[in-house]
């Protein structure tokens, strides 16, 4: 799939455990594997926006279109 | 009721038919196999049974055909010109006819007809024990928090093909067996009663069915990889 999820670089620059971001953003731990691993299909807008509130970041930082 | 109790239900009614089935067909090949070993089989023991019809009109009655003991088939003849007449209820409003130029064909089991009876029977059975086996584990995996499998809908799949093919064998069935009572019987009009069409429309709709089925699958397994 061409867009790529950047959420472990992200997580590494903020210093934040997998444990750690799913227990804040309110999401289970295989679910944010699934997302983290590029494994996910879809990602709702609410799971993306507590992620980008967590991490202070924008979308753009956690994905990546690439050909 | 709960659909899971229904699950349950259908899962025990469904083992229950699954191994009565292959009760009955184990028992049924050893009857016919003793059958066959057995030389007093020719004089009335067991036969096979078939029920057919004469459509011709000017032919020679089937009557005419007696059994004497030493042919491989024996006639019931069960139309009757008397009986032909139709018969009302007393207040009139309900008449009921009596069906003519039906027989039961009984077939000796030590004949061409007899063995081939015997395997169309078996692989009947054998059909009807392939159908619900599929059942069976269709229920066994059915559960209401996953209701889409990939092996149940395999299993969908493959009743459907079971049904169609079930009514290509009973095509099959009436053209040879057809065949091999004229064979036997030359100038008789028989035609083997068979009902034809109900397999496979029970296919198409199951393969529908199955067909939907993979959508929901498809639409499941985008949900559970939608974070």
């Amino acid at each position: 799939m061409p867009i790529i999820v950047n959420l472990d670089v992200m997580m590494a620059r903020r210093k934040m455990s997998l444990s750690e971001l799913a227990e804040q953003v309110d999401i289970t731990l295989s679910n944010l594997s699934i997302l983290k691993t590029g494994k996910a299909k879809a990602i709702r807008f609410s799971t993306l926006e507590k992620i980008c509130e967590v991490l202070d970041c924008q979308p753009a930082d956690i994905l990546e279109y690439s050909k | 009721m709960k659909p899971q109790a229904i699950f349950s239900f259908l899962r025990i009614a469904t083992s229950f038919l699954y191994f009565g089935m292959i009760v009955l067909t184990i028992l049924l090949a050893v009857k016919s196999v003793l059958s066959f070993l057995d030389d007093r089989s020719g004089k009335g023991s067991s036969y096979f049974s078939h029920e057919v019809m004469v459509f011709a009109t000017n032919q020679e009655k089937p009557k005419s055909y007696v059994f004497d003991g030493s042919g491989p088939l024996v006639f019931k003849v069960e139309d009757d010109k008397k009986n032909s007449k139709a018969k009302a209820s007393t207040d009139g409003l309900i008449k009921f006819f009596p069906i003519v130029n039906r027989y039961r064909l009984e077939v000796e089991p030590n004949s061409t007809l007899g063995y081939y009876s015997f395997a169309v029977i078996l692989l009947n059975f054998l059909l009807i024990i392939g159908i619900l086996a599929q059942f069976r584990q269709i229920f066994r995996e059915a559960n209401v928090v996953e209701p889409f499998k990939q092996s149940i809908f395999k299993r969908l799949k493959m009743l459907a093909i079971l049904f169609v093919v079930s009514d290509v064998l009973k095509i099959v069935h009436y053209i040879i067996f057809n065949k091999l009572v004229f064979q036997q019987l030359h100038n008789s009009s028989f035609d083997l009663i068979t009902q034809i069409g109900n397999g496979f429309i029970t296919g198409l709709v199951i393969y529908a069915i199955a067909i939907i089925y993979q959508r929901g699958l498809f639409i499941q397994e985008e949900n559970a990889l939608t974070v």
